[in-house]
């Protein structure tokens, strides 16, 4: 598959955002390649209730 | 040596007004060639506070940290540019901070490959009798 661009002005007077994080990329350029992956599990599905932490569970 | 696509423009940013870096974080002005970075993060909640060291490095011991997503495209992309304006230009950039392994970059990148590995366990001494009915298990 061809992919043609063409890239005209690019003029951006402020960029306000909080924060970059867990491994997030924040760019002001080009770039050839970007491969971004992200796993985050959180409850209800970690919910455990006992006195140790199954750390074996996947 | 390395080389950065000749194609790619030049960025160009009058103010930059960042707070912190903190964790592992890049802050980087200029051309990259490649990135790689990765954080894990296991965050233990507990009713009860319990400072017993574990046993085994728990990134270790959890398939969960072991896993990696794979990326491949579907069908090759060529890709062909044309700028007619060589430069990007960014008056003012405001932000607080960077953290656990995240990166900004004024410049051009090569190739950057980020994975981020978040997991949060709740641990209660008894069923919580506030909690809905979906966080119970029966057993």
């Amino acid at each position: 598959m061809n992919l043609n661009v063409t890239n005209c002005n690019l003029q951006v007077d402020e960029i306000k955002f909080a924060a970059v994080s867990s491994s997030s990329l924040f760019l002001i350029g080009d770039a050839h390649n970007i491969t971004l992956s992200s796993i985050f599990d959180t409850p209800p599905e970690s919910l455990i209730i006992g006195p140790f932490v199954p750390l074996s569970i996947s | 040596m390395f080389t950065i696509d000749p194609r790619f423009r030049l960025a160009s940013v009058e103010s930059f007004d960042v707070n912190s870096a903190i964790t592992s974080s890049i802050l980087q002005f200029g051309d990259v060639f490649s990135i790689t970075a990765e954080s894990n993060a296991l965050a233990v909640q507990q009713e009860t506070a319990n400072f017993t060291e574990f046993e085994k490095d728990p990134f270790e011991m959890m398939p969960y940290y072991k896993k990696k997503p794979i990326h491949e495209p579907l069908y090759p992309v060529t890709l062909n540019r044309v700028n007619l304006n060589p430069t990007i230009q960014v008056q003012r950039v405001t932000f607080n901070g960077i953290s656990t392994s995240g990166v900004s970059v004024v410049g051009s990148v090569h190739s950057a490959t980020m994975m981020s590995r978040v997991r949060q366990i709740r641990q209660f001494d008894q069923y919580p009798q506030t909690a809905p009915p979906l966080h119970r298990k029966e057993n």
